[in-house]
């Protein structure tokens, strides 16, 4: 297919007819297609389109001039909110998925109550803003037709409530299994998957287990679907009993290897240095902005201490762990404290998200979403280094991908938290002395400024790309 | 019928089954669990929405449908 000059479609945006996005001279649009053109008046004048947009459910837009189109078959042509940062349910923490689930069924619930409904129900529908879940998808909404099921209760099923289930009720880690599954988790698997007493719990049980057995019942099936007639009392309490079923899902974020590490970390400093670490921190963020409009990873996050002071500094943050539980704290104590400045999410640097879908370019990879001014490693190096064998050129190259500047912790050997992660095995790292260190920081790097950490023997290094 | 569009999906004959059957189901303690909170005034606010259910011949009762929550809320 051939883009018009200047303007290229999403990758991402190709299943649903009624439309798609792209991109215009650095701009997000969206076209809609005359087949939808009805629908789509209906709603964008419909009382629930400003209901879900004032309660910030749903990304606002404005309209834009046809003249803006992709090409020749548009109808209309919107230009929605910018979404700061495009994450992806495979990077969410329990609660997020968890949240983006409810999102999705209160809209859905008003939409019936308004005489519409969601015609698909994607977690991909959802992007947070800071920690606000937001519907992103204009073209989701449909009239309701008289007695109609819902078409995406199956998969609102795969993408939301089986692997929901599958993190509270087996392990919060098989949440990644939707890097495998973009298309949900089917419920034949999460019904083989999940304990057995899951059965006799009667959201679960019917959501998952029954759902299983009967798509298995009528694989081969040659009825028409839109045969199946369900009254509306019917339908919201099934969208009720789906939110009952999602709520009734819980789980506890401790025991994992990660959770109190920022306090074992923080602990091994000693006396004035944690506070010196922060001040000197704060100063070299400072010296990095101004934050305002501005963009700062925290790669190694953990429960969000530092990320906090960029967010105070104005920045927009992005917070990553690898830990799912560190993750998820951060991510409720944001809830706690109404702040919506900083995303959470779950990555292992060492293995981040890549390229996937179809072409290997639907979901963006980690370093294909790379939009920081600045990102910050505090205590992460010696991990990657030491913990997973990567060579230190190597993580220079990956920061130096992420973003133009860096705020880097050198942690040398020595370091009660270096030792730890030298005590169980061999010591192969040679490389890893500040000479090492600063030879591969070079190879990307210039040094704007190091910063002893007073009371430590740790470093803080303000980096700036070549 | 639907609209050929609406059809992107693959609308699976097992899903639509199981949907109705399942909707038949908690329809019951749905609707006397909404009835039981509106009766003590629970779930009221400007965010409520009612359906009357002139469409089900089931019954006649009142749907009160849960206020929508503020999104990050209710984390356990």
């Amino acid at each position: 297919m051939t883009a018009p000059e200047g303007a290229s479609r999403h990758p991402a945006s190709w299943r649903d007819p009624s439309g798609f996005i792209f991109r215009r001279e650095g701009s997000l649009l969206r076209q809609i297609q005359p087949v939808w053109l009805e629908e789509w008046t209906a709603f964008r004048e419909s009382a629930l389109a400003k209901r879900l947009v004032l309660g910030g459910k749903l990304l606002p837009w404005q309209d834009a001039p046809l003249s803006d189109a992709f090409d020749a078959s548009a109808a209309a042509v919107i230009r929605p909110d910018v979404v700061p940062f495009i994450s992806y349910p495979y990077e969410w923490t329990f609660g997020q998925l968890r949240d983006a689930a409810l999102l999705t069924l209160d809209v859905q619930t008003t939409a019936l109550g308004m005489g519409w409904t969601l015609k698909d129900a994607t977690a991909y529908n959802v992007q947070f803003q800071g920690i606000r879940p937001v519907l992103i998808d204009h073209l989701s909404f449909q009239r309701l037709a008289p007695d109609s099921a819902w078409v995406a209760y199956q998969q609102f099923c795969e993408h939301f409530l089986a692997p929901l289930a599958l993190m509270s009720r087996r392990d919060v880690r098989m949440g990644r299994m939707l890097r495998d599954q973009l298309n949900g988790i089917p419920l034949d698997l999460a019904a083989s998957l999940l304990p057995g007493r899951t059965k006799l719990k009667l959201g679960l049980g019917a959501h998952v287990h029954l759902h299983a057995r009967s798509q298995r019942g009528h694989a081969g099936d040659a009825r028409k679907p839109t045969e199946v007639k369900i009254s509306l009392t019917r339908l919201t309490a099934l969208v009720e009993s789906l939110r009952g079923t999602i709520k009734g899902l819980t789980w506890d974020p401790a025991g994992t290897e990660w959770a109190d590490y920022a306090d074992k970390d923080h602990a091994s400093y000693q006396g004035s240095a944690a506070d010196a670490k922060e001040a000197i921190v704060r100063q070299l963020l400072t010296e990095a902005g101004p934050g305002a409009g501005r963009m700062c990873w925290d790669l190694g996050a953990n429960t969000g201490r530092f990320s906090r002071i960029a967010a105070d500094l104005g920045y927009r943050v992005v917070s990553f762990d690898i830990d799912p539980a560190a993750a998820e704290r951060h991510y409720r104590a944001l809830g706690a404290a109404d702040r919506t400045d900083t995303t959470p999410l779950v990555m292992d640097l060492a293995d981040p998200s890549p390229g996937l879908g179809w072409a290997g370019a639907e979901r963006s990879s980690f370093v294909e979403r790379a939009n920081a001014d600045v990102i910050v490693g505090l205590a992460l190096v010696h991990h990657l280094a030491i913990g997973r064998n990567v060579p230190l050129p190597m993580v220079m190259d990956l920061f130096a991908d992420l973003a133009p500047q860096a705020i880097i912790e050198w942690v040398p050997r020595g370091d009660p938290m270096v030792d730890v992660l030298l005590a169980s095995r061999e010591d192969v790292f040679t490389d890893y002395t500040v000479e090492g260190f600063e030879a591969a920081v070079g190879t990307r790097f210039e040094v704007r400024s190091r910063t002893p950490i007073e009371g430590s023997t740790r470093v803080l290094y303000h980096l700036v790309r070549r | 019928m639907l609209p050929h569009v609406f059809a992107y999906l693959d609308l699976a004959t097992g899903s639509m089954v199981v949907q109705a059957a399942i909707a038949g189901i908690v329809v019951v303690p749905v609707l006397a669990r909404n009835k039981i909170r509106a009766l003590f005034g629970r779930h009221k606010s400007t965010d409520e929405t009612t359906l009357t259910s002139e469409v089900d011949a089931t019954t006649d009762a009142t749907l009160v449908v849960a206020p929508v929550d503020a999104p990050g809320s209710d984390r356990s």
